[in-house]
């Protein structure tokens, strides 16, 4: 049955005149009209909100669905002439490193992979299907897909890192030019584009702070790194991997950003670095941070600036104007490349001169005669910090979108997205019940970081409860890293990808959302309703006993309850079915 | 027939839930009273044309409970207190069949303890005013029946109460390990009162009806503890906070959907450990003999236990450390037992601000006076002998606000006013201000 079916004969009828005909929003009770709704379509009327509803496949696991013997390539028998002729190539591998079993890899025919996979894709939300300005701090922008030709085209696909550096003269060009325009937008000296992400990044930068101290002999005496709680928790993180103790200043109520007395208190011989993010999460930008960096300079210490999401920025201000040592960009957000989601994304960190020694090795150098090259022999290079040089493919769609936009466009970039933000500001703030804690009547820059805790107080309806029932909509929001220190946040980052129909969009499915936690509580804990994934148990990422990150360790610890489930299954009752029951 | 032995919690009896409404609560708020405590104060608020309102919180609080009990579970059996206490409540939801209810008999009839000076006519009944000792009573009573949670509505006076009942089934004290909820059984408050600093209260009574109802559902049901406070209500009214700690209940911990980008935290007793570790850690380093003063709260309580000393959970002990142990030296003192354990020696004093308005000292922990903070100090500047500890989760609670001291010296205070460095884990530290209260 399509829309079509169900819609009442009449054509352009008032939004707020149409009922839902589908079960599966029933629940929402009286559609509220918002403007643009109400105009004729010509095929079907189409309310507000939109009658959302995401594909549910109940797909198993891709271990599930292996036929023993399925295979989706038949190769066929090696020529006999090849076989004389390379004889066994396992024979040469040492002892030790060839498996003894083969590995328990699932079995199957392509269709049933592609349609595993595709099924899957359904069941995603993501920056080309929804309005995503909810993932606030992911910088959620369009990735153009002229570029994605670009990566596929066999002149990128088809390089090997281990090619001759006479034969991979293009990709190294577009690396140190990268690299130089890099450099430019922060004002550093020097930029590596090998990390594979903005933690990664920032894990690049702290090794090479705590090299820069070694090389002084200070590594022992500056044991500490002070950072900001509304600064990416990823700073903290990779300075406790490297052995430091961190600091952290909270906000001044008033300003939402810490005071220079609070770091004054943090800073001593003993601090090795500051690590801070500017706008922080709150989208508020601290105007101190040039003396910031001066007090920490006094100290002894390095300012190493985390601008991950420098949306707001491009060519408005740099972290070498404000006085800073190292930064880091991500391009898989500022410079538009595809997130990766925990894969293979791409950190830039950018150094000044002094810093340069410690990069990762190898460099990409140009010489003299115009020719470019890796140079491994770095003596004081902190190493490589991932095989070979960076992820090509995000390379050249950042180069690509760069130099699409050129100094103008990205400064445009940046107006735009501000504009935007400050757009939803005034829209989200319309809506009772949210707030935007910290530097009240303030303009913000990129993101806002909201607190629903008055409509939370009224209705005991959590912020993270209105974020799920989004997804009855089709988009949904993040909340924020923990401890929440503003209370029932919800951070969201318009970047200049959307419209401004998209933003009125946005805004009134978020009133619409907070109107049911006042009216009808229970539609909005029982969330979502339309959307694929139901309620998860959060429990099982806290017991060890439970979590299971491979099937390995998931059949290791679940193997007994899944034969149970399996024997009720062949009983006739599908086990989730009876769970559902 | 309420007096059933207690059975232990299983997943396969109905939950047994005790309820008790203090009918008050609530009164004064609207008429301007801030609060209900104290003698005559109720009936004043009545005249003053205040409604009682309690009862229709507790309802509200029930409907959510029954409507998120998930179908297919035993439904749980109320035990709840008689007439304006808890059966009125019930009576107006109208609870469906599956939901047994039983009342237990009036509290009068119970063993009476000494009467209490805050004893309020209760307006809601002609049958004679219900006070605060009912309340202690009916909670003994209802743990007494092993209920696997208790609701209780009001303010802070009646979580007060409540806690008092409760300790009253448990030898040990104010002292003993009882007095930190641990053996007692979990409570929820559902706000109804006009002070509301404990913080052992559900944000509304719909959020602490369906917090119960997924807690009782769920199979871990796992607590935390939370603060008792109270306000002295004289003082209130006045307008001065005072907040005062009066000990710790075991709370339902929520559940909190899952968040897609920032895994929840693993639970406090991991921040816990972290701070223990660091200050443990800071021990060893300093000189052999030193004596620790160790403030009240649960954050202080994660150090001793790391030690292997008793800990008073709401007063002040003072350890002497040594490389081959720690050892008790004063426990639970007042101020002058403080001084005699330091004996002339410099100590350091670890504190944790009190939850709500982040008080550092002046509120819970009185036995640290100015007395103690100066022989602590030893001619030292007193805030070089603080060791701030807290959880990023109290920290966070403050929203940026700073921590508050009225030790009672002004001099004093000004002098501990600044930035202070808190231990928030292992190798975690925070910087935050201190102001004078
Ligand atoms: C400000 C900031 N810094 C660092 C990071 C970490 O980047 P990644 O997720 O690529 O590791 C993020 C990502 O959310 C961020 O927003």
């Amino acid at each position: 049955m399509t829309a079509a079916d169900e819609a009442p004969a009449t054509v352009g009828g008032s939004a707020a005149s149409v009922p839902s005909a589908r079960p599966h929003v029933s629940h929402r009770g009286p559609a509220e009209a918002v403007a643009g709704t109400s105009s004729p379509h010509a095929i079907a009327p189409k309310p507000f909100p939109r009658r959302f509803h995401q594909a549910s496949w109940d797909e198993p696991v891709i271990f599930e669905l292996s036929t023993p013997g399925a295979r989706g390539v038949l190769l066929p028998p090696i020529e006999p002439g090849i076989r004389e002729a390379v004889g066994n190539p396992a024979a040469d591998l040492p002892a030790g490193v060839g498996r003894a079993r083969p590995p328990q890899l699932p079995e199957l025919a392509q269709l049933h992979v592609l349609r595993h996979y595709d099924r899957l894709s359904q069941e995603n939300l993501g920056v080309d299907l929804n309005i995503d300005v909810g993932q606030g701090t992911c910088t959620m922008k369009y990735s153009p897909k002229v570029n994605e030709g670009l990566v596929r085209s066999h002149k990128l696909a088809e390089l090997h890192p281990l090619q001759d550096e006479s034969t991979v003269q293009g990709i190294l060009e577009l690396m140190w030019r990268l690299e130089r325009f890099l450099a430019e937008i922060s004002g550093m000296d020097r930029v590596t584009l090998q990390p594979a992400a903005g933690s990664q990044a920032i894990w690049t930068n702290v090794a090479m702070i705590r090299a820069y101290h070694a090389s002084r002999g200070e590594a022992a005496a500056r044991d500490e790194v002070v950072t900001t709680i509304f600064s990416h928790p990823s700073n903290a993180a990779a300075a406790k991997v490297a052995g430091y103790r961190v600091i952290t200043l909270y906000p001044d109520p008033e300003t939402g950003h810490p005071s220079l007395d609070a770091l004054r208190a943090a800073v001593a011989e003993r601090t090795a670095a500051l690590l801070v993010t500017n706008p922080e999460d709150t989208g508020i930008f601290n105007p101190e941070v040039d003396a910031f960096v001066r007090v920490v300079h006094e100290a002894g210490g390095l300012a190493a600036y985390d601008q991950a999401n420098a949306n707001g920025i491009l060519g408005i201000t740099r972290a070498r104007d404000a006085g800073f040592d190292l930064c880091h960009f991500n391009l898989h957000k500022t410079f538009s490349t595809p997130h990766g989601s925990g894969g293979p994304a791409a950190g830039a960190c950018g150094v000044t001169g002094e810093l340069g020694p410690f990069l990762p090795a190898p460099t990409v150098e140009r010489a003299a005669d115009g020719t470019f090259a890796l140079d491994h022999d770095r003596p004081q290079s902190i190493g490589s910090v991932r095989p070979w040089y960076g992820v090509a493919p995000n390379l050249v769609r950042a180069y690509a979108w760069i130099r699409s936009l050129g100094p103008d466009g990205l400064r445009a970039v940046s107006e735009t997205a501000v504009l935007n933000n400050n757009y939803l500001l005034a829209k989200v703030l319309e809506i009772d019940g949210a707030s935007a804690p910290y530097a009240a009547g303030k303009r913000r820059i990129e993101q806002v970081r909201y607190s629903w805790e008055t409509l939370a107080e009224a209705t005991g309806v959590h912020s993270e409860e209105l974020g799920v029932r989004m997804a009855d909509f089709g988009t949904h929001y993040w909340t924020s890293h923990h401890p929440f220190v503003v209370p029932e946040p919800m951070t969201l980052e318009p970047t200049e990808s959307y419209s401004k129909a998209d933003l009125d969009e946005f805004a009134a499915m978020l009133r619409e959302v907070a109107r049911e936690a006042r009216e009808t509580p229970e539609t909005v804990h029982s969330a979502p309703h339309a959307s694929t994934i139901h309620r998860i148990d959060p429990s099982w990422f806290d017991d060890p006993e439970r979590w299971a990150v491979t099937w390995r360790a998931y059949l290791r610890k679940h193997g007994e309850r899944r034969a149970a489930e399996a024997g009720r299954a062949a009983a006739g009752v599908s086990a989730s079915h009876a769970a559902d029951a | 027939m309420p007096d059933r032995p207690g059975r232990g919690a299983s997943r396969h009896r109905p939950p047994r839930v005790g309820l008790i409404v203090n009918p008050i609560a609530g009164l004064g708020g609207r008429v301007g009273l801030k609060g209900s405590d104290g003698e005559g104060m109720a009936a004043r608020a009545i005249e003053l044309g205040a409604e009682p309102k309690a009862n229709h919180r507790a309802a509200a609080a029930l409907r959510a409970l029954v409507s998120a009990w998930p179908s297919g579970l035993p439904a749980p059996e109320l035990l709840v207190a008689p007439r304006s206490m808890g059966e009125d409540a019930v009576r107006e939801v109208g609870l469906a069949p599956d939901f047994s209810v039983d009342v237990l008999p009036d509290p009068a009839d119970g063993p009476t303890t000494a009467g209490d000076p805050t004893t309020a006519g209760d307006p809601t009944t002609a049958d004679g005013p219900t006070t605060a000792d009912d309340t202690k009573r009916l909670a003994t009573r209802l743990a007494g029946l092993r209920v696997d949670l208790l609701l209780f509505a009001g303010g802070d006076g009646t979580a007060r109460d409540v806690h008092a009942g409760l300790l009253g089934t448990h030898a040990g004290g104010a002292t003993g390990r009882a007095a930190n909820g641990g053996d007692l059984p979990p409570v929820l408050g559902i706000p109804a009162g006009v002070k509301i600093q404990s913080a052992v209260y559900a944000t509304s009574p719909a959020a602490a009806g369906r917090l119960a109802a997924e807690w009782l559902a769920s199979a871990s049901r796992k607590t935390e503890e939370r603060e008792v406070l109270d306000l002295d209500e004289a003082a209130y009214r006045r307008g001065e906070v005072r907040p005062a700690l009066h000990g710790y209940l075991r709370v339902p911990a929520e559940r909190r959907v899952q968040d897609r980008k920032a895994p929840t935290p693993p639970d406090e007793s991991v921040a816990f450990a972290g701070i223990a570790e660091a200050i443990v850690e800071q021990m060893g380093r300093a000189a052999d003999g030193m004596r620790w003063i160790l403030g009240p709260g649960t954050t202080v309580r994660a150090v001793a236990d790391r030690l292997g000393v008793p800990k008073a959970l709401v007063g002040v002990d003072v350890v002497e450390w040594r490389e081959d142990g720690a050892r008790l030296v004063a426990q639970d003192g007042g101020e002058q037992a403080i001084l005699r354990a330091l004996d002339g020696r410099s100590a350091r004093i670890v504190v944790t601000p009190i939850g709500g308005q982040g008080f550092l000292f002046g509120r819970g922990n009185q036995p640290i006076s100015p007395a103690v903070l100066r022989a602590a100090a030893c001619g030292r500047a007193p805030r070089d002998t603080l060791i701030v500890v807290a959880t990023p989760g109290k920290l966070a609670a403050l929203g940026g606000r700073p921590l508050l001291v009225d030790t009672g010296d002004d001099r004093l205070d000004a002098e501990l006013a600044g930035h202070v460095t808190v231990v928030t884990g292992h190798r975690d530290r925070a910087v935050i201000r201190v102001a004078v209260a």
